[in-house]
């Protein structure tokens, strides 16, 4: 395929340091176009950090730094204004954090307004049902687009949010523990959502996840991080029948 | 209910409650008390025309109505909300996302000193630095080159005017206002910043969303600042002129109710009702107050509803 030629994501020798602690050391990996990597390691490993390294939150961070270089679509990180790239690029965070003083429809439509994507409100309700609908919770909400987002369950709001970062169309999906926080049915809608994105989109997506299970099912790549250092990265079905790091095994087993 | 072993203790406590409680009670009752006589002599008059005739006579000589420093009161508590309500939001969003942690801890510490002054402090500084500045610099070049509108229209005879009392009550209630702001900025949780700029927010845009996060809180800080600027009084003496004026123009001297009373007490028992007029005046300031700090405080709780603590 000529999709695969480009890289959607290219990391070279990555190190960040917060505060002095060294948190990412010497990263480097590649995702090809329209593929899931699934990031993994224990609590406090670095995962949420090398997120934010990519779509530069780290920036908020006092007192943190950051080397290396970080290309997303070919497009240097950082050399490039920060709210130019993050527009490149979508996140679903931890906790659910849909902004409670909006709508659910205004939840979604920030991203398209802030960016200027749309030229007119139908064109701007057509792209925030087309997001509801991508992240699997157009049934749930058309009725009640109006509503603060608090009514909703913590699993709704947690696709509510992945609804406000695909409005933005992002190239790069990056995901952390979208469903960490959220119960079995809704964790399996969110892992329906991402397939289903990755058939109908030029999109890619890093998925950081706590489940063995669930990046063995839904992912093409697995990178292994422990301690901040990038154990083992490869093919997801070559990681789980074989495993070269005592690590991993453990990890799969379910036993980190 | 309460727990047994906790009973007693919170019965203990009662009392300095319920001391409070019926202190405010009491003042509210002394100051309607006091009000009476003046407002069934003058009725909804008193607050409808602006007149202050006292005599030594006898009551059927006096006449009061309090039009003139309502409106005072009014307009400089506007002017210096409107002046301090941007000047605090734009403070807090700089300490608190631009200025290096070092640097915002210390003028925030500044800037809650500021609020305790005593008030007499700023009333001098504003008599004697504040007014000839800007009656030099602001008021005589506006009033040269402009006069044709309304606002600017007369003569800044001395400086003192509605004008240098609402700037200076904005000096005054600015503290005061970026405390509150910057406490409920600080209750949002920095999930709903790390949101809004990865959906690729500007500084701008982002400052927007936060001001949109914390609403309630700064409708909560325009209104107890109000509350607070209609309520100033010994340095609003000061500057504000004194005279019973009801004029659009900003260079004019007026009255509020607080200088009013300030100014006129010691003298009011010489005369008939002058000084039931001005517990009636005051009477209004509570009404007033209790209004504003009411819908405030409501406000503040929507905020700590939200992103709970
Ligand atoms: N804002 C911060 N200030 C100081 N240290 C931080 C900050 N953010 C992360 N760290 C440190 O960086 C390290 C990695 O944290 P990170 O959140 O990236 O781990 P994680 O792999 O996402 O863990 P978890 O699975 O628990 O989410 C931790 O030791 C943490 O203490
Ligand atoms: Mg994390």
């Amino acid at each position: 395929m000529i999709e695969e030629k480009g890289y959607a994501l290219q990391i070279e020798g990555l190190n960040v340091w917060i505060r002095g602690k060294h948190i990412i050391k010497d990263v480097g990996l590649e995702v090809p176009k329209r593929r899931i990597l699934a990031v993994m390691g224990p609590s406090g490993s670095g995962k949420s950090t090398l997120l934010r390294a990519i779509n530069r939150l780290i920036d908020l961070i006092p007192e943190s730094k950051v080397e290396g270089r970080i290309l997303v679509y070919g497009t240097d990180v950082y050399s490039e204004d920060p709210y130019r790239v993050r527009r490149l690029m979508g996140m679903v965070f931890q906790t659910p954090n849909p902004f409670p003083n909006m709508s659910i429809y205004e939840n979604v439509a920030i991203g398209p307004k802030l960016n200027r994507l749309v030229k007119n409100r139908d064109e701007l309700n057509e792209l925030v049902r087309w997001a509801l609908e991508k992240a699997m919770l157009w049934d749930e909400v058309k009725d009640r687009l109006d509503d603060l987002p608090h009514r909703l369950s913590g699993g709704q709001q947690q696709r509510l949010c992945l609804a406000r970062a695909l409005a933005l169309k992002p190239k790069l999906l990056l995901l952390d523990e979208p469903t960490g926080n959220v119960d079995p049915v809704n964790a399996v809608k969110i892992e329906e959502a991402l397939r289903s994105l990755l058939r109908d989109l030029e999109i890619t997506i890093v998925l950081v996840t706590h489940t063995p299970h669930q990046a063995v099912r839904i992912s093409d790549y697995i990178a292994f991080i422990y301690m901040g250092e990038l154990v083992e990265y490869g093919l997801t079905d070559t990681i789980a029948l074989n495993p070269r790091h005592e690590l991993t095994v453990k990890f799969l087993r379910g036993e980190v | 209910m309460i727990p047994k072993v906790d009973r007693s203790f919170f019965l203990s406590l009662l009392p300095f409650a319920a001391i409070i409680f019926a202190l405010f009670a009491l003042l509210a009752y002394v100051l309607a008390y006091e009000s009476r006589p003046a407002i069934e002599r003058f009725g909804l008059s008193l607050l409808t025309e602006n007149v202050w005739k006292p005599s030594e006579r006898g009551v059927e000589f006096v006449k009061y109505g309090l039009l003139a420093p309502l409106y005072g009161t009014l307009v400089t508590s506007l002017i210096a909300a409107a002046i301090a309500l941007p000047l605090s939001v734009a403070t807090v969003f700089f300490m608190e996302e631009m200025a290096p942690y070092r640097i915002r801890e210390f003028f925030s510490s500044v800037i809650d000193l500021m609020a305790g002054l005593p008030t007499i402090i700023y009333g001098l500084w504003g008599l004697e630095v504040m007014i000839p500045l800007l009656r030099r610099w602001v008021m005589s070049p506006l009033h040269e080159h402009l006069d044709f509108i309304p606002l600017f229209a007369c003569d800044p005879l001395s400086g003192a005017s509605f004008l240098a009392a609402g700037l200076l009550l904005a000096v005054m209630i600015i503290p005061f206002m970026h405390g509150v702001i910057k406490e409920a900025y600080r209750q949002v949780p920095r999930t709903y910043k790390e949101a809004a700029l990865s959906l690729g927010a500007t500084r701008y845009e982002y400052f927007r969303i936060m001001v949109s996060l914390i609403r309630p809180a700064i409708i909560a800080a325009v209104l107890l600042g109000l509350g607070r600027a209609a309520s100033e009084t010994v340095a609003v003496a000061l500057v504000v002129g004194n005279a019973f004026n009801i004029s659009p123009c900003l260079f004019a001297p007026g009255y509020t109710i607080s200088s009013l009373i300030a100014n006129q007490f010691t003298e009011a028992s010489f005369f008939p009702l002058m000084e039931n007029v001005m517990f009636a005046g005051s009477l209004v300031l509570l009404a007033l107050g209790m209004l504003f700090s009411g819908i405030g405080v409501v406000m503040m709780r929507r905020v700590r509803e939200l992103y709970g603590r």
